[in-house]
């Protein structure tokens, strides 16, 4: 299709060199630059990029969505498995690590831009700056979704200071979408998520109904402040997340303080990763019915429990199957008001 | 002791030094996760230097020279500073286990890091190399004057250090776990334990300038640190103004450690084994330890630096974990085959 596409540019150009434009014809065809605000600077290209990485799994997964596959020459940083809708176009993307690679091993296959969902990765610490990538040519781009969170002209300390929305990850769609130049399939994304969005959350009443968001470790809790992507999920079914009054991404908070704020839905965090304790959805259960201060709390009593994986609760596209699965399940619970 | 080598065999031996460096540095810069010919590295290498075309394209090119080369560099320049400061820390403060961050220097260097990086004190204007810089200084500030005003014996120094050290990782510990962004400080904590990925060819020339004069200043006080391993009641009775040198030397010393862990973070066991193993090699008088120290670090650190980031491709590891566990069993045997000597 796009190789149509292209075919179809070509004549469209060489129709106008012939009839009579001269040299101009081939300079508006090549010389078009595009270009996004993208945190804080100018994302621009002088044409769409061909050899692109994506650096988190986020990137690569709205990258493949978009139909870019056979235009990214590499993917790191996973943090599940990859969407099964995209399993097939991920095949074809060699994988460069499971997690960050190192600065030369993403060098090495040439890119000619870099995508990632997270600062962490593309900044000090990380990969590399996104400075350094582009003193070698290469562009970057960081997520809308990130870098709000990291407010270094204020008194930013890895606290939203405004709330994430879903806007923010179309926003990532449309500026990638752009930049490869498909907008219109950015838009047929974006158009597909939010009617998923409207789907799963139709007829749902549920005001009144405390959620509480464990990503993971059971000693000390990583639980959702009020403002990343389990935010989202609240705000689109209308519940209330019982730590909302922190606008810490996710603060870690003893369980004194969650027995007694005592939620009435348990989402937690399936993650496949094995770095802390309580990772997997069955091991925080597990320790939910044994400790004698949690398996009192009402949601452990009527095991309310919605398991998501860990891409579900960072802001990426998975964050609306994560709103459509909090939201199958409340109907599921029935009336919790 | 066996019988001082004559100034032609130290000569020479310095000269086989700086060959094997050169030599190691040429070899690194050919191995790593790109596929690069041996051929096309040196050709790169020799454009840069004024001499021919160049081979690779830009992003290649920018693979060896602005990768893996200042990386290398800076590995031979931090190896070389952190044994040369462990050298004379380890004399002036009559301890063997002294190291270049005994006095407080790298703790102070995580903290103003984290400070820069996570709470994003200086509006971005401050990197994280000068928040870096700044937190090494003020905590080695803070142990002169502390050590000062307890005193001023050289055991009150170390201890002062050890206080600071564990005020200064509390404060880190403090700012890491009550920070929301647990995945920011993921990333500078890597870099703390030590990481030399982020060089570049004005690190390398602010590190290595700095080393030139802190080598030259110790080289200068040679004799003088011959003279403190005897005590620095010795040493004042041979003339030596001891307050006035413990001073420019602990300056010194706390300034290119501070400098070298701004941009590269703490990376440990240099500065701590190096100069036992030089030691057993060049003999105690510090106008041969210190060159056999700081060519012998950075030779070591070029290497282990290497398979840092080439060994676990296509991940990386801190140099600051490797630098133990290949220095160890080589400190072993460099002990072992000096045994009998002693």
């Amino acid at each position: 299709m796009r190789g149509a596409w292209r075919f179809r540019v070509l004549v469209g150009v060489t129709v106008l060199a012939v009839a009579g434009c001269g040299r101009g014809g081939t300079d508006t065809a090549a010389g078009q630059d595009t270009g996004v605000d993208n945190c804080g600077r100018t994302v621009r290209v002088s044409e769409p990029p061909k050899r692109a990485v994506a650096l988190n799994q986020g990137s690569a997964e709205i990258m493949l969505a978009l139909g870019l596959a056979d235009r990214m020459v590499g993917t790191a940083t996973w943090t599940d498995p990859v969407l099964p809708e995209l399993a097939e176009a991920n095949a074809k993307v060699p994988r460069l690590a499971d997690n960050a690679p190192s600065f030369e091993r993403v060098l090495a296959v040439e890119p000619d831009f870099v995508a990632a969902s997270f600062e962490s990765v593309l900044g000090t610490g990380g990969v590399a700056t996104r400075k350094r990538f582009e003193e070698l040519g290469v562009t970057t781009y960081l997520s809308p979704t990130d870098c709000g969170t990291k407010d270094n002209s204020g008194d930013g300390d890895g606290v939203r200071s405004t709330a994430l929305t879903m806007d923010d990850v179309f926003r990532e769609i449309r500026d990638l979408a752009e930049l490869f130049d498909v907008t219109a399939r950015g838009e047929q994304v974006v158009a597909g998520l939010r009617e998923r969005l409207d789907t799963a959350t139709r007829d749902l009443d549920a005001s009144g109904v405390s959620i509480l968001y464990w990503f993971a470790n059971s000693e000390s809790p990583y639980l959702a402040g009020c403002c990343g992507a389990p935010g989202v999920i609240t705000g689109a079914l209308g519940a209330k997340n019982v730590f909302d009054d922190t606008r810490a991404e996710w603060p870690q908070v003893n369980w004194e303080t969650v027995a007694e704020r005592d939620p009435a839905v348990l989402v937690i965090g399936d993650l496949t990763r094995k770095s802390q304790t309580a990772e997997t959805a069955a091991a925080k259960i597990a320790f939910l019915e044994s400790n004698p201060v949690t398996s009192r709390m009402r949601a452990v009593r009527g095991k309310r429990y919605v398991p998501l994986s860990g891409q579900a609760l960072n802001p990426t596209m998975c964050t609306v199957e994560g709103v459509e699965k909090v939201a199958a399940a409340l109907r599921g619970f029935g009336p919790l008001g | 002791m066996t019988a001082a080598p004559t100034r032609a065999r130290t000569g020479l031996r310095y000269a086989a030094g700086l060959v094997l460096l050169v030599a190691s540095t040429a070899v690194v810069i050919t191995i790593g996760p790109a596929d690069i010919g041996v051929g096309e590295v040196w050709r790169t290498v020799l454009a840069h230097l004024g001499g021919g075309e160049r081979v690779l394209s830009p992003i290649r090119d920018g693979i060896i020279w602005h990768l893996r080369l200042p990386r290398t560099l800076l590995a031979a320049v931090c190896g070389a500073g952190l044994a040369v400061c462990g050298v004379v820390l380890q004399s002036l403060l009559r301890n063997p286990l002294a190291d270049p961050f005994v006095l407080g220097v790298s703790s102070g260097a995580s903290t103003g890091a984290v400070v820069v990086v996570v709470l994003g004190v200086g509006g971005g204007a401050v990197s994280l190399s000068a928040g870096a810089f700044l937190g090494a200084v003020l905590a080695f500030t803070l142990v002169l004057v502390l050590s000062r005003l307890l005193g001023g014996q050289l055991d009150r120094v170390v201890l002062c250090g050890v206080a600071a050290m564990q005020l200064f990782s509390a404060l880190t510990s403090f700012i890491v776990l009550t920070s929301a962004d647990a995945e920011t400080t993921r990333g500078v904590l890597f870099w703390l334990l030590g990481s030399l990925s982020s060089a570049t060819w004005t690190e390398v020339g602010v590190c290595a300038a700095v080393l030139a004069v802190a080598l030259a200043v110790c080289l200068g006080h040679g004799r003088t640190l011959d003279a403190f391993a005897f005590g620095e009641d010795a040493a004042a009775s041979l003339g030596i103004r001891v307050a006035r040198v413990r001073v420019v030397l602990l300056c010194a010393t706390a300034l290119l450690t501070a400098v070298l862990v701004s941009s590269s973070g703490a990376i440990g066991f240099v500065g701590l084994v190096l100069p036992h193993a030089a030691r057993a090699l060049a003999g105690a008088g510090h106008a041969r330890l210190l060159p056999t120290s700081a060519l012998g670090g950075a030779i070591f650190l070029v290497w282990v630096d290497t398979a840092a980031r080439s060994a676990l491709d296509p991940q990386e590891i801190p140099v600051g974990v490797l630098t133990s566990l290949i220095g160890v069993p080589a400190f072993v045997v460099v002990l072992y085959r000096t045994r009998s000597r002693r």
